[in-house]
């Protein structure tokens, strides 16, 4: 069994079926997990309160929202219910509030409250002194969002997943056979009983090559800003404007990193733009007036960093799963998980489990020796702080030997992350694992350190350190070897 | 409760480069100690120490006592030998993590001793400043792989050897720091420098421009935004507002410096946003007593030199402070 796709959703698969004697394989064309799509988002676990009521989505996104507090301590996932709320700014908003508590609860969100604009006040002494009223949504939480795909991951490969990265699926031949031939972009041919396309953005042009459903696909990009630190006093919840006509959510959100976030915007790009993950000055500036308009505090502050990621839209409608795809046994498509993809992915493998015990092509027998929690001594993980320890730092000194003076991350922090069990060896698969070149500075002082320890640790060049895989190189490309070596357990 | 080992002294200088240098020697020589100098990099210095004295690289720092201009490493290798033989100790690698302004007490990490608590009569910090990211200067944007680098990465890179042989190097600023960055980028194997900024001429003086027409002219771009774009099979290129685009196959965002003031922010000493410029009353005297700045974390952009005197100067302040405190 192959999935193809090794973002949020196929790791999750993948977790999800290593617990069941298989031999499951899960690929990707880039150099980490979750280096897509999964990569650019709100970092919030939802509760779906905003869904339309009855849909796959709503219903996957209601149970994972209840499955997230314990799984992440499973996982070892910094989880935080902070809670969300929504603020009406105007007459016109607040007369929508009831009508989306109503939704809420028709979604099983039913600990949603109305507060009043003196509420308001209290909860958030620093948004909009306009607010006319707000609806609170407790359950809302956020989560490191680069840590839950690598934990899905990791513990897949405990299990026995085989996991190849910077491996690029450009055909399926055979689909219709009973082992289907994925072939790459330099011609090697793996063969798979069943075959599960989680690609994303890149699902229309696999699906294409073996007739699979008509879909229409394109990505939605979502511009964020971020704000340092010493903003975090400003906002204590996610912050949601009411939807109306005009404007579509651009939310403030602190992260569970410390600091605070605002966005996104939402521009549909053909499916292939290579601005698809571009910021632009003007939908930054949109998104600075928006968080603006909630906060006026943060007017004072400047963004520390800016991100776009694509979301995949499907106009057919989001969450389509289409098992026998193209009329092939085996076939199994995944698409247009849009934005819920982070909260609804353990619901979602559940769900896709079950489907595929009901078509009858695999034997699902669960393996006894299946792990089911990450290990608390995998690796550090950001928010450990080896040095607070005093023996830790007596013991290895380079836990006290700051690389990152903004996030204060060590250099043998960056050592174990390299040492970490996918073995990242890219600058973005350090960075989301470290938080190293993600501070105030953005690496204005630690981003030549850091490639330095990669390239001793990996033995390689500095000139062929990369940012994210071949291609990407700090330095001019010379005709390097790719730096990032395939992982497979 | 986890008890971290306290290290008293006279003054704590946060920050090890010409203004630190200055307030130590200033301290010095009012026989105030012991001093404890505290730097994150691995060796004193500060900015200029990036600057080595290497065979094709230029002298940008101007030495106003000797009337020369030289290398940033000479420059701080001059201001280190003003440093006293005794009652002074470094403590390299060694990054302050909090700032008590009740207690006047550091919190910092370092290699050799781990977590560890330093408290002094008198703090002053000379934590000097960085260049605005690219979000933060809010007028260049662009793709998720732009090849950006700021010039404290650059000159890194230069001082590992690395060679930079790019097409089009673009330099996004036009201050001293933004000129000496294009003629390093040409030296290390650039083709073609150019310089893109929103002001309407150079921030750099006539004068200083003509010092570094010696090694580079850069094509100069007048914007009020650009947008970096690369498609594939295309050449990557850096399109300013009007629809002009220039090729570009590497930037390097320089200028618009800001003080690490992240320090002060968190522990509440007065500062003015939306850059947090420190607040201060009477030569480098802070919000909280017996705390103090020096050099560019005053706000501004200053030569070595000038950071330096602006380091002696807090000094006269510290030493008139804690003569007051003893007397009261």
């Amino acid at each position: 069994m192959a999935i193809l796709g090794a973002g949020v959703v196929g790791c999750a698969l993948a977790f999800e079926l290593s617990k069941y004697q298989l031999r499951v394989l899960l690929l990707d064309k880039n150099f980490d997990v979750g280096a897509g799509t999964s990569k650019g988002n709100s970092a919030i676990i939802h509760t779906g309160f905003d869904a339309t009521p009855g849909t796959l989505e709503s219903q996957l996104v209601g149970r994972a929202s209840r499955m997230w507090p314990e799984l992440a301590a499973r996982l070892k996932v910094p989880f935080q219910p902070v809670g969300a709320l929504l603020l009406a700014l105007d007459s016109e908003q607040a007369a929508e509030l009831p009508k989306l508590g109503e939704k809420a609860r028709a979604n099983g969100v039913d600990d949603v409250a109305m507060v009043s604009a003196a509420e308001v006040r209290k909860l958030e002494p620093h948004a909009a002194a306009t607010a006319r009223g707000g609806l609170l949504v407790t359950r809302e939480s956020i989560i490191d969002p680069f840590s839950v795909p690598i934990a899905f991951a990791e513990l897949a490969v405990a299990n026995g997943v085989d996991l190849l990265l910077g491996f690029c699926i450009t055909d399926v031949e055979d689909p219709g056979r009973e082992v289907k031939q994925l072939v790459d972009s330099q011609g090697k041919r793996i063969g798979a009983r069943i075959v599960v396309n989680a690609a994303g953005l890149g699902s229309r042009g696999l699906a294409d090559r073996y007739q699979g459903e008509r879909f229409d696909i394109n990505p939605r990009r979502g511009q964020f800003l971020v704000y340092d630190q010493n903003t975090l006093p400003l906002v204590q919840r996610i912050l949601l404007p009411v939807p109306t006509a005009q404007t579509k959510g651009k939310l403030i959100a602190p992260t569970i990193f410390g600091n605070l976030l605002a966005g996104p915007t939402a521009e549909d790009l053909p499916l292939g733009d290579p601005e698809a993950t571009s910021t632009t000055i003007q939908g930054l500036m949109e998104v600075r007036a928006a968080a603006n308009r909630m906060c006026p505090d943060l007017a004072d502050h400047l963004p520390i960093a800016s991100y776009a990621g694509a979301r995949c839209n499907c106009s057919q409608g989001s969450y389509q799963i289409c098992l026998g795809d193209g009329g092939h046994a085996g076939m199994v498509t995944i698409t247009g998980i849009r934005s819920t993809g982070l909260t609804a992915s353990p619901a979602l493998a559940a769900y896709l489990v079950e489907q595929l015990r009901q078509t009858g092509w695999l034997h699902l027998r669960p393996d006894p020796q299946a792990i089911q929690e990450r290990s608390e001594n995998s690796w550090p993980g950001w928010w450990r702080r080896p040095y607070e320890d005093p023996q830790c730092v007596q013991r290895q000194p380079h836990y006290g030997r700051m690389v990152c003076f903004c996030e204060q991350i060590s250099q043998q922090e960056i050592v174990d992350a390299l040492n970490s069990p996918l073995h990242p060896r890219t600058l973005d698969a350090v960075k989301r694992r470290t938080r190293v070149l993600t501070g105030r500075c953005q690496g204005f002082n630690c981003l030549v350190r850091t490639a330095n320890i990669i390239s001793r640790h990996a033995d390689v060049p500095l000139a062929s350190v990369t940012k994210s895989g071949p291609g990407s190189a700090l330095l001019p490309e010379t005709k390097a070897q790719p730096t990032t070596k395939e992982t497979s357990a | 409760m986890n008890q971290n080992p306290i290290t008293r002294v006279r003054v704590a200088i946060v920050g090890g480069g010409p203004a630190g240098i200055g307030a130590a020697v200033g301290l010095a020589k009012r026989r105030i100690g012991p001093i404890l100098l505290l730097d994150r990099w691995d060796k004193p210095g500060g900015v200029p120490a990036k600057y080595p004295a290497k065979a094709g690289s230029m002298p940008t720092y101007v030495a106003a006592t000797q009337g020369k201009v030289l290398f940033g490493q000479q420059f701080v290798d001059g201001l280190l030998k003003k440093l006293p033989p005794a009652g002074l100790q470094w403590s390299l690698e060694t990054l302050v993590i909090h700032l008590d302004t009740h207690r006047r007490q550091l919190t910092v990490v370092n290699p050799r001793q781990g977590k560890h608590l330093i408290q002094a009569d008198a703090i002053v910090l000379a934590t000097g400043a960085r260049e605005q990211t690219g979000p933060e200067q809010g007028w260049i944007a662009g793709s998720r792989n732009m090849p950006a680098l700021q010039t404290m990465q650059l000159l890194e890179l230069l001082n590992q050897g690395a060679k930079l042989p790019w097409e089009n190097g673009i330099v996004a600023g036009s201050d001293l720091i933004a000129f000496a960055a294009a003629a390093k980028l040409k030296g290390a194997g650039t083709h073609a420098v150019g310089m893109v900024d929103t002001a309407a001429r150079p921030q750099t003086s006539w004068l200083a421009r003509r010092y570094f027409r010696h090694w580079v002219w850069p094509r100069w771009h007048q914007c009020s935004t650009a947008q970096y774009k690369t498609a594939s099979g295309e050449k990557a290129r850096l399109e300013l507002q009007g629809g002009t685009h220039i090729p570009c196959d590497a930037l390097v965002v320089c200028g618009r410096l800001v003080p690490n003031a992240e320090l002060l922010v968190a522990a509440g000493i007065a500062t003015r946003p939306p850059s947090h410029v420190p607040v201060t009353r009477s030569r480098g005297r802070l919000s909280s007593t017996g705390f103090f700045a020096a050099g560019n974390l005053l706000g501004g952009f200053h030569g070595g030199q000038w950071c330096y005197f602006n380091g002696l100067r807090v000094a006269k302040r510290v030493a008139s402070y804690l003569q007051a405190s003893v007397q009261s």
